[in-house]
Parts: structure tokens; C-alpha cells; sequence
């Protein structure tokens, strides 16, 4: 096999190369798969972060809350609410991100102190 | 780069994902697969309805193969020149031809969803090698509801594990782009590897 491919590289440079890159991109992907599943699998890796791209109603199903707990931590009840980002609300707002992302980890906890 | 275009896809959402899809059907590296895993995501939400992100994403994908397709027809034009030059080159041609004759169709097929990252290099190739067109068509357009209906419905049902879903995705798609062609140059290489193999 080495052999083979030792007399491969003589004869072909470039297509030897190819292969051998394209074994090794392989290795690297199947452990890269690995490595994520065995991330993720970890439980305390699968709560989503606050981005500032999510919505409300993105953030109220990533974290299993009622979409107007989130609406009024944010100050929007009764607006539609529907695409705008949370940088997008602070920004629309004046206020900082952060502030928001404090409000919603706020309403969250009490929520499910309540409901608990 | 990411969350930036993951941040328009509320505000713009059906037309970023069929631009992205496009784009990512002619070699463009854009995040593609995460951006519909998003959509589907969003869709999950009540922020976006799940048929127009699929309609959409499906759009830019079928529009991405044929302008694919079509500049691979007008290279060959000038690879019928270089052709002229050599016959080494005329060989090759020859070969890369009738293989696409040959293996053709179901190469287009799987290439947009089980070997995605591929895609885009063979809508060249297929036009390059004068890959019939409504073959072409047929079975990238069967290819394409595949990969959009995948990737959207994933995101669609692990909504609130977007980031987890589109790392495994893609790594496992890379893998096995990545194998597919390790195979077919692995084959092709040990082959010339032997030692009575003729020519050079």
C-alpha cells in the first residue's frame, strides 16, 4: 500500500497530493464531529446563549417560556413584536443590550420561580 | 460574519436565504446550511412561515445550479480551444466526458445534499463536460428539495439547538465530501501506483 502510493507520488505529484489532502481533510472533519456530538451531548452546553439576532419569540422557545413573559420584560406588550432582533429593540429603545438581556434573564428566573 | 447575517434573517429573511443559497450554489462561501437552519428555526418561532423559507431557499438553490451550469457551458467554449493544443488534453477531456455521460445524473443528485459541498464544482464541471441540460436540471432540482427540506426541517425541529445542529451538519457533510473525493482519487492514484501500471 505505502509502496504503491510512494510509486503513485512518483508518477503523479499532483493527483497524489490531492488524495492524501483530501484523506487528511477527511480525518480532520470526522473528528471535528465528533468532538461537537460529544460537546453538545454535555447538558449544560444546551441552553442557548442571549444573541443579539434572536427575536423574542426565538427566545421565548429556545428557553420554554410563554412568548409575553419575554414581550413585557421588554416592554412590548401588545406590539406584534414579530422580527426584530433584540439588538433591534435596543437600538429602536436607546437602550443598551445589555440592559435587555439583563430584563430577559430577570423575567426568565422569576418566571420559573413562580411556575416551579 | 456568522452572527451578523444570522442578525438579518429576521429583517430580511426569504430573500437573504435564497441570496445565500444561491450564492453558496456558485463555490461563494457563505454559511448556507446554517443560515436555512435558521430560517426553519424562525419559522419554528412564528417568526417566519415555514413554506416561504422553504420556497425561498429552494429558489435561490435551483437558480444557483443553472447559473452554475451555465457558466461551466461558457468555459467550454475555451476548453474545446485548449483541447486543440494537445492530445494528452483531448484524452482527458475524452475521459471526463463520458464519465459524465455515464455516472453523470446521479453525481448531480447527490451532490446537493449527502456530498453538498461539492455542488457547486460539479454545476461547472456539468456544464464544462456538456452534461445534457434537462438532465442536469431534473436531477438537481430532485437534489435541492433534499438539502432545503434537511436543513430547514432541522432547524424547524431542534429550533432551540440551532448552533448544536448546524456544527454536526456541517462537519459530517465535510466528512463525507471530503471521503467521497478521497475515494475516487484514492482509486485513480493506487491504480497508477501499481507496479504495472503503463503511462506515466
Amino acid at each position: 500500500m505505502l509502496s504503491r502510493l510512494k510509486l503513485a507520488w512518483r508518477r503523479n505529484r499532483m493527483m497524489t497530493a490531492a488524495f492524501v489532502f483530501a484523506v487528511f481533510l477527511a480525518l480532520m472533519f470526522a473528528v471535528r464531529s465528533v468532538v461537537f456530538v460529544v460537546y453538545w451531548s454535555d447538558p449544560d452546553h444546551r441552553d442557548q446563549r442571549l444573541e443579539t439576532w434572536m427575536t423574542p419569540r426565538y427566545i421565548a422557545r429556545s428557553w420554554h417560556l410563554p412568548d409575553d413573559i419575554i414581550l413585557s420584560a421588554l416592554g412590548l406588550e401588545g406590539m406584534p413584536g414579530r422580527r426584530l432582533t433584540i439588538e433591534e429593540i435596543a437600538r429602536a429603545k436607546g437602550v443598551p443590550v445589555q440592559e435587555l438581556e439583563a430584563r430577559i434573564v430577570a423575567a426568565a428566573q422569576q418566571y420559573r420561580s413562580r411556575t416551579q | 460574519m456568522t452572527e451578523t447575517l444570522m442578525s438579518l434573517v429576521p429583517t430580511y429573511g426569504l430573500w437573504l436565504i435564497a441570496a445565500v443559497t444561491f450564492l453558496s450554489c456558485l463555490a461563494i462561501p457563505v454559511p448556507s446550511s446554517l443560515l436555512m437552519v435558521a430560517g426553519g428555526a424562525f419559522a419554528a418561532s412564528g417568526d417566519l412561515s415555514l413554506a416561504a423559507t422553504g420556497t425561498a431557499a429552494y429558489a435561490g438553490a435551483v437558480a444557483g445550479d443553472q447559473t452554475g451550469f451555465a457558466i461551466g457551458r461558457k468555459g467550454q467554449r475555451w476548453l474545446e480551444k485548449m483541447e486543440r493544443g494537445s492530445d494528452q488534453r483531448r484524452a482527458l477531456m475524452e475521459k471526463a466526458r463520458a464519465f459524465a455521460a455515464r455516472r453523470g445524473a446521479i453525481g448531480v443528485f447527490l451532490s446537493r445534499w449527502l456530498l453538498s459541498p461539492l455542488g457547486p464544482y460539479i454545476n461547472f464541471i456539468g456544464g464544462a463536460t456538456g452534461l445534457s441540460w434537462s438532465s442536469f436540471t431534473l436531477w438537481a432540482a430532485a437534489g435541492e428539495v433534499v438539502w432545503v427540506t434537511t436543513y430547514t426541517g432541522l432547524g424547524y425541529f431542534f429550533s432551540t439547538q440551532i448552533e448544536m445542529v448546524a456544527d454536526i451538519a456541517g462537519n459530517i457533510s465535510g466528512f463525507l465530501a471530503a471521503g467521497a473525493v478521497a475515494l475516487v482519487l484514492g482509486r485513480y492514484v493506487l491504480r497508477s501506483g501499481r507496479e504495472n501500471a503503463d503511462s506515466p
